[in-house]
């Protein structure tokens, strides 16, 4: 299971690599969330500074759906969908292996956005390991549920807005627990952020698990 | 398909629904009657209270349906218990249920407007029941998604039970972060001691009963329903089958 | 305040009355609809939809004795889908 995994990994990486979709596309796309809830929120620092967690991780909910949706247009391309079925690879690990290329690209695209919402509103970086956890174990869980419900949206017709649909509610705590893990890091109090973050490894553990029992079945229905 | 004979024979499923639906009509009105004039006015929020008849039932309804669809999900994807009937429970309990999510939202924010001085408080339960309403809804948009009955079946089924494993988190999270600060919620100890008269707590109850008896008789009318539309589906496949038939027998 | 409460049971039932209608409504169309749709199936003896198939398969000449009619769950697809009590529909993706 962990070698299909790496191999499916791989390949939507290097997909990812080669077309540079991540990077030209999602990338700006988060960047423009920014300064869109900058002028949303006005001028003044003294309100987006204390926001910045929050609109941070609705920047990062956010793009995980276009990553995500993203993970399977790779796949309607020359039916590589019913590759994939056929290929003979466990299906959970086709699970662990696009969510995992989905973690690799959402690390990366966290570590933009940090910059960002340093720059663009103010927020003063502190509590690093708190910081750096609550984007592992949310991405992790943002990306579990995304492939899972974006396998379930990818054959039908009315994918586009049935995604966004079904996955913002469910992550709906990882919103909640990470802003209030960031927001305890950025005020120079880290410790009172443990709760949060399990909460979001809970999260992380219990949509992982979902997922690799899950996929096999959701994968033939296409 | 001896299953989808009742739906012709009327009889006796008829007869126990129209039996159903009167004492559900019978307890509703009997807790309108007894909530708005019986009851007295509570001491804290006056006739406000008489709110709190209605509004506690169709939260428990919501959270009800939901329960219940998320059940009959798992016993359709469990193999042993496979079977059509689970499916067709589900989508019926789930649209019921986002009628009656939607009502605890609007009749707990018609009591909260008043009592906070707001339409709308990040209370824990009411947060959770928002999430909720909305999850119904990807849920009921899922199942209108067209295709094979079970396959469509199974999709939903599961996508139910993601959504039914955030509803606890999403519950314990906004409870905790609520907690945080002290702020206005709708079970709190002065709530408790609100049904104090007699009368009161059985009109509660009544309620509770009348309303559950309301949610059984919608469930099963739209369970009929959904059977009946699938009986339409298959005959309308069948008749194009026969007629494919005889086109090629008398080609 | 008492505009509130009023307000609050009006909402509650009209709606639930609303979708109440509704949903009869719904049910009796679709029961309409079935029944148009079979004028050769009398309410109290509802053949087996499963027999229009079969009969539709025994009509051309059958190769052999052995003219068994398969039973509906060979129809379906795969074995993804139990024959339950319900018995599966004859359809297959």
């Amino acid at each position: 299971m962990l070698r299909d995994a790496a191999l499916v990994a791989g390949k939507d990486l290097r997909i990812e690599l080669r077309s540079r979709i991540g990077l030209n596309q999602v990338g700006p796309f988060a960047i423009a969330v920014l300064l869109l809830f900058g002028l949303a929120l006005g001028p003044d620092r003294s309100v987006l500074a204390p926001a910045s967690a929050g609109l941070y991780w609705v920047a990062v909910l956010l793009s995980t759906l276009l990553a995500v949706q993203r993970s399977y247009a790779i796949e309607s391309a020359d039916a590589a969908r019913d590759g994939l079925r056929l290929s003979g690879l466990d299906p959970a690990g086709i699970f662990l292996g696009k969510a995992g290329a989905v973690v690799a690209q959402l690390l990366v695209l966290e570590a933009g956005l940090t910059v960002g919402v340093a720059l663009l509103y103010g927020a003063r970086l502190s509590g690093a390991l708190v910081l750096i956890a609550a984007c592992g174990a949310g991405s992790v869980g943002l990306a579990a549920v995304g492939t899972l419900y974006g396998v379930v949206a990818s054959g039908l017709r009315t994918r586009e807005t049935l995604l966004p649909l079904l996955f913002l509610p469910v992550v709906a705590p990882v919103l909640l627990a990470a802003t209030k893990a960031w927001d305890e890091a950025l005020a120079g109090t880290p410790s009172h952020a443990d709760g949060w973050l399990s909460v979001l490894v809970v999260f992380a553990v219990a949509y992982t698990a979902i997922g690799t029992v899950a996929y096999g079945p959701l994968l033939e229905d296409g | 398909m001896s299953s989808l004979q009742p739906t012709f024979r009327h009889g006796r499923v008829d007869a126990a629904l129209l039996s159903l639906g009167v004492l559900a009509l019978a307890g509703v009105v009997a807790t309108v009657w007894l909530g708005l004039f019986v009851t007295p006015p509570d001491e804290f929020m006056g006739n406000l209270v008489r709110l709190l008849y209605v509004h506690p039932p169709m939260a428990w309804v919501a959270f009800l349906a939901y329960g219940v669809a998320s059940l009959a999900s798992l016993l359709y994807l469990w193999p042993r218990t496979r079977a059509d009937h689970f499916d067709r429970l589900a989508g019926a309990s789930a649209e019921v249920g986002v009628v009656f999510t939607g009502l605890t939202l609007i009749s707990g924010s018609i009591w909260g407007r008043p009592t906070w001085g707001a339409w709308w408080v990040w209370d824990p339960l009411l947060t959770t029941t928002a999430l909720l309403f909305v999850l119904y809804l990807g849920y009921l948009a899922l199942r209108r998604v067209p295709g094979e009955f079970h396959v469509r079946a199974r999709r939903s089924a599961i996508a139910a039970l993601i959504a039914f494993i955030d509803v606890p988190i999403v519950y314990f999270s906004v409870e905790w972060w609520r907690s945080l600060h002290q702020a206005p919620s709708v079970l709190n100890p002065t709530t408790h001691k609100t049904y104090v008269h007699g009368s009161m707590a059985w009109t509660l109850l009544l309620g509770f009963v009348s309303f559950t008896l309301v949610y059984s008789w919608l469930v099963a009318h739209r369970y009929r329903l959904a059977k009946l539309q699938d009986l339409e589906d298959t005959e309308g496949l069948e008749t194009a089958l026969a007629e494919r038939r005889a086109e090629a027998e008398g080609v | 305040m008492n505009g509130y409460v009023e307000a609050g049971y009006v909402v509650i039932l009209g709606s639930l009355g609303t979708y109440a209608a509704t949903l009869v409504g719904r049910e009796r169309a679709a029961r309409r609809r079935v029944r148009e749709s079979s004028p050769s199936r009398p309410p109290a003896s509802c053949p087996r939809p499963s027999d229009a198939l079969r009969g539709a398969r025994l009509r051309p000449s059958e190769p052999g004795p052995t003219s068994n009619p398969a039973p509906p769950g060979a129809l379906s697809a795969g074995g993804t889908s139990a024959p339950g009590p319900e018995g599966t529909r004859p359809v297959a993706p």
